[in-house]
């Protein structure tokens, strides 16, 4: 089963959005899934970071600035990352910029086996 | 008067230096992707007003305007009048942002209905900015 999230977010001048999924319905991974993130912003300046289940999967990294939603797969920003069943998905922004930002992003969840 | 080459974007009218597409990537463009096209800013008025703890920094988003550039010649004055802030001048968007929010505070209603007072000012530096242009 694959499920998708996607939305765009508004990202107030030199703010932290520390979990721009909050309140999504899958912002806890509904089951062992491999998933891809991707992510745009309206300009450069905005920096996003994955973490799931309290683990980092990528340092705040930069988004490019294509200012429309992600386009699957040009806009990927981290892919093929474990999330396991109940762990919260957490994409944390920062707009590092004196003005506000859009922040543009989509995660794809497939269901996978893990070995343990 | 002398003449200079410049690249104006299409949608906002703001000039480019005339070595704008060769130095894409370089000086100009940077996170923008291989194809040349304007770097100006716009102001995205469907976006939600972004509420900041700084009141002079709440504001609907900013975003690349990504226009056709058209190379053109144009009086020097005019040129200068109109020339771009670049993003490297302005890596924090602290003169844009300014610029565009006083532009904001004109033409959103939200806005302007969250900060009634500053609508007149807003007014007031655009007058003394086209003022230093002329």
């Amino acid at each position: 089963m694959n499920v998708t999230m996607q939305d765009s977010i508004s990202i107030a001048a030199n703010a932290t959005n520390t979990n721009v999924i909050t309140g999504q319905r899958y912002d806890r991974c509904p089951f062992d899934a491999i998933g891809n993130l991707f992510c745009t912003g309206s300009a450069l300046g905005l920096t996003a970071e994955l973490n799931i289940g309290g683990s980092s999967i990528t340092p705040p990294t930069k988004v490019n600035a294509q200012n429309r939603l992600p386009v699957v797969p040009d806009d990927i920003l981290t892919q093929e990352w474990e999330a396991p069943e109940g762990k919260l998905v957490q994409v944390s922004v920062v707009n590092t910029t004196a003005g506000a930002l859009t922040f543009f992003w989509r995660i794809d969840l497939s269901e996978a086996g893990f070995e343990q | 008067m002398a003449k200079v080459k410049c690249f104006r974007c299409s949608r906002t009218g703001v000039m480019f230096p005339d070595d704008y597409v060769e130095e894409w990537g370089r000086k100009y463009g940077i996170g923008l992707g291989p194809v040349p096209i304007s770097e100006a800013l716009t102001n995205t008025y469907h976006g939600e007003v972004a509420e900041a703890k700084d009141a002079n920094k709440t504001m609907h988003p900013l975003g690349v305007c990504r226009a056709q550039v058209d190379l053109i010649e144009v009086e020097e004055e005019e040129f200068e009048a109109n020339k771009a802030i670049i993003d490297l001048e302005d890596p924090d968007f602290n003169k844009r942002a300014a610029i565009m929010r006083d532009k904001q505070l004109q033409k959103s209603t939200k806005l302007a209905g969250m900060f009634p007072a500053e609508v007149s000012l807003a007014k007031t530096r655009i007058a003394e900015r086209s003022k230093v242009k002329a």
